[in-house]
């Protein structure tokens, strides 16, 4: 491994092997006399490395291979072919040894005990990762005083807000001090404070810790503010691996143009370009870069229209990923 | 033996999670008592009745029978108390996508489920068989030195009953609905509430060998009756050992296919 | 006022067809539970069985040994016409705090359970009677003779009526305990001892039987199987049957006055 790298990923491949039916009793009788197996091919050979202390963004749609990755790489699951290597481990191979060297958090999925407060998951936790005493109760402390927790791990978990919930799983996620942590939608349903606080949280834990954090999300907002670096995973390979804002000058061929008119016109055609929105005396374009510029446009603007205002802007970070998403 | 202290930790530290939980609902929970209580009371009952109106039950005095209704009841209380609710938690886990939380910790998935397991109400069940092995015993007339191997045959069962138990968490990876095997099981077990003596031809051999439920309290209570106890102990030792290592086997491919299917 | 009735009917058989569906869902919880039927049926025979060889005799308390298998089987038919589990409903209503819903039904919740507990009951036993009387069948049940059909019809009638009733206060009880597993479990043991579940009543203590005769356990299953059987005089047998409907119109009364006290807590503290 190289020095400074905590993960190292070579040509992972993961296939599943899925039966197939159709619905209804009938081809369910059908199913059990012979099946239809159908390969899917969820991974294909995807390679990357991760630094210790980075926090990395892993971003893709449903179904594109995020979460068959992060399987691979917490041990739960063995891939086809292709190796892992993490914190000097392979993660499926020694997993009870491994594991105790990470920390996962489930967005979706509970992870506390439900009826009990989360002190009592957190003694669990305790026992659970042998954590000593002393070291146990100062991260604790520390971390219950970052989230403001003091009456939150009090109440049973039951009553508590989304946000709430998640904050406690994310503590209980770092009690053992684990080198790297997985988050797997963290932010899911909840508000823009409780997504602040964790965001702050997961920064100055990265900061004092040097803990490596793996995200998967949806949020852009959320990647943005978080990661330097992401991988975008689409139909099971690695389509981009590198900054944020790297995105936008790969894959951003887009600019927006918003028009303020002085009389009310609403039309504009013209070659590369597409009017988004139109009202009475606004309109906003998009203009496709590759078959057009930008002075062009806005001089064929200014000579036709009563221009009063005019603003270019890149599309906002969602849509760029979108557009990568769909390619 | 530093992994036996924390097992035996995780365990303790489990015990009082469910007693809290419990406590919540202390109505509930005395209820539920009750109860088991009352279930358990009401076979020796029907014994009762049944010993009062006709000759009884061929080869079995009353006290007899008592002392194997109560070694039925002592076996699956144990059960119940500790480990019965795990395969539920297999189930449902892998119904809803979440058993990944089991393998990301630092202790082995069957251990972890095992240990955390603890069902209190079990209690209620564990004191009644007492109650009636105990009552038996003094009737009956039994040599202490017998307890002791008594007790291994009452563990024994309670090792058989734990490894069907891992048989059906380990089908909720195989097959889907597997908690009709669940309840199968327990209505399979019904058949253990009475004397193997009293099935016939097929069933007979059905509760020996295939599914031999139909031993777990009958060896007990049989061989404490008869004073043939180390005898029992030589012939159910194999058995029940064999079931359990093919139980553990079976979880370990269960296993193999879950991290290598990915659910 | 006539009106009102009829689509109050038809109300009441929207939620039927409404349960009928909703168990749909469950129907291999149904086959699964017909599993149970052999395994009970087989160890009461071999029980008996056992019993009857040992004794010498041919009749033990006025049953012989296949009357006896007839007994179990009837017995658990009955089980399953009158089954309810209004309880859990209940108890899952209060729990999860779904008793809001429950409340914007256009029918009471009394109305409300009991239709669903129809809708959901028809499945059970389309699915459940064939199997049942076929094991019967094979270990020689005998029909009811057709002069007993109507007290028959009466009878289980009466069970369905009993027996939901008991199980929906049993599921009153959420409103204040929360969660009672434990006391629905409880309940079930007692009604399957003291209706003749697992064993006749004729086996009881003279004086015990007496006792039963005015309680409301008999009349959920032990008179409809006796009746099934011809084992009692239909003189007999009607008076038994008042005794049961004086219990229906009792247990209803009860339900009513514990339904106020229940509604008044839940508006009260808003479960």
């Amino acid at each position: 491994m190289k020095p400074g790298n905590i993960i190292e990923v070579n040509g992972l491949k993961k296939a599943y092997k899925t039966s197939k039916r159709d619905p209804g009793l009938i081809n369910a009788i059908k199913a059990l006399f012979k099946r239809q197996y159908m390969e899917k091919e969820a991974l294909k050979g995807i390679t990357f490395s991760v630094k210790k202390g980075e926090i990395l963004g892993l971003i893709g749609p449903n179904g594109a291979g995020k979460s068959t990755t992060i399987k691979a790489l917490s041990g739960v699951l063995f891939p086809t072919s292709g190796t892992v290597e993490v914190l000097g481990y392979t993660p499926w191979e020694e997993r009870e040894d491994y594991v105790q060297h990470i920390g996962v958090v489930f967005g979706q999925k509970p992870q506390l005990v439900w009826d009990l407060p989360a002190m009592d998951s957190f003694e669990m936790h305790k026992e659970v990762y042998n954590i000593p005493p002393r070291e146990y109760a100062t991260r604790l402390k520390r971390m219950i005083r970052l989230l403001s927790l003091e009456e939150v791990v009090k109440k049973p978990v039951r009553d508590l807000s989304l946000g709430e919930r998640m904050k406690c799983k994310l503590v209980a996620s770092l009690l053992h001090n684990p080198d790297l942590v997985f988050l797997d939608e963290p932010s899911i349903g909840l508000d823009v404070i409780a997504k602040n606080i964790m965001r702050d949280f997961i920064i100055e834990t990265n900061k004092h810790n040097r803990t490596t954090f793996i995200i998967t999300t949806h949020d852009m907002q959320e990647i943005e503010r978080l990661c330097k670096r992401v991988i975008i995973i689409n139909h099971g390979g690695i389509v981009y691996d590198g900054p944020l804002h790297g995105i936008k000058q790969q894959f951003q061929s887009f600019k927006v143009v918003d028009v303020k008119m002085e009389t009310e016109r609403n039309t504009f055609s013209k070659k590369g370009c597409t009017v988004l929105e139109k009202r009475p005396y606004e309109l906003r374009i998009q203009i496709d870069t590759k078959k057009t510029t930008i002075k062009e446009v806005i001089n064929l603007l200014i000579k036709r229209y009563d221009v009063a205002d005019i603003n270019v802007s890149d599309p906002p970070i969602e849509e760029i990923i979108e557009l990568v998403f769909r390619q | 033996m530093t992994s036996l202290k924390r097992y035996w930790r995780f365990w303790m530290k489990n015990l009082s999670l469910e007693l809290q939980t419990e406590m919540m609902y202390k109505a509930n929970l005395f209820f539920k008592m009750v109860s088991f209580i009352i279930a358990d009371i009401i076979s020796p009952l029907v014994a009762l009745l049944i010993y009062t109106t006709t000759p009884g039950i061929p080869g079995w005095t009353f006290e007899q029978f008592i002392l194997f209704q109560g070694s039925f009841i002592l076996i699956f209380g144990l059960a119940h108390l500790f480990f019965t609710g795990f395969p539920a938690k297999v189930i449902e886990a892998v119904r809803d996508g979440s058993f990944d939380k089991y393998l990301v910790k630092p202790i082995r998935p069957l251990v972890q489920l095992t240990l955390s397991s603890w069902d209190i109400e079990g209690v209620a069940e564990v004191m009644t068989g007492l109650a009636l092995v105990t009552w038996s015993m003094l009737k009956v007339g039994v040599a202490p030195p017998s307890l002791l191997l008594y007790a291994a045959l009452i563990a024994l069962g309670c090792l058989f009953i734990y490894s069907m138990l891992v048989i059906i968490a380990s089908m909720a990876f195989l097959v889907v609905k597997s908690w009709a095997l669940y309840d199968i099981m327990f209505k399979l077990s019904d058949f253990g509430r009475y004397p193997l003596t009293i099935y016939e031809g097929g069933l007979r051999f059905f509760l020996t060998f295939v599914f031999p439920i139909g031993v777990v309290a009958f060896y007990p209570a049989d061989a404490l009756v008869q004073g043939m106890l180390a005898n029992a102990l030589f012939k159910v030792v194999l058995p029940v050992g064999t079931v359990f290592c093919a139980a553990l086997l079976l979880w370990r491919q269960a296993m193999r296919k879950y991290t290598s299917a990915g659910g | 006022m006539r009106r009102q009735q009829a689509s109050g009917w038809r109300k009441g058989l929207a939620v039927t067809k409404l349960g009928f569906k909703e168990s749909l869902a469950y129907k291999f919880h149904y086959f699964v539970s017909l599993f149970g039927v052999p395994v009970n049926v087989l160890i009461y025979y071999f029980l008996w069985k056992a019993i009857f060889t040992y004794s010498g005799q041919d009749v033990i308390n006025g049953y012989t040994l296949q009357e006896m298998v007839t007994y179990y089987v009837i017995v658990m038919l009955v089980g399953f016409i009158t089954y309810s589990q209004v309880d859990e409903w209940i108890e899952y209503e209060v729990v999860h705090g779904h008793m809001v819903n429950a409340m914007m039904k256009p029918l009471s919740y009394f109305k409300w359970h009991l239709y669903n507990t129809l809708g959901m009951n028809s499945l059970g036993i389309i699915i459940q009677i064939i199997p049942v009387m076929l094991v019967g069948l094979a270990l020689g049940l005998k029909a009811p003779s057709p002069g007993n059909l109507p007290l028959l019809i009466i009878a289980i009638t009466i069970a369905a009526a009993l027996y939901h009733l008991l199980t929906y206060l049993t599921g009153l009880a959420a409103f204040w305990l929360l969660r009672i597993r434990g006391l629905r479990r409880s309940r079930r043991v007692i009604v399957a001892f003291l209706s003749g579940s697992m064993l006749p009543l004729t086996f009881f203590p003279a004086g015990m039987q007496k006792v039963f005769s005015f309680l409301p356990f008999t009349f959920m299953r032990f008179t409809p199987v006796q009746i099934y059987m011809g084992k009692v005089a239909a003189a007999e047998a009607v008076l038994g049957l008042c005794i049961g409907l004086a219990w229906v119109l009792a247990l209803y009364l009860v339900t009513r006055w514990v339904w106020e006290r229940a509604f008044k807590k839940f508006s009260g503290a808003g479960i």
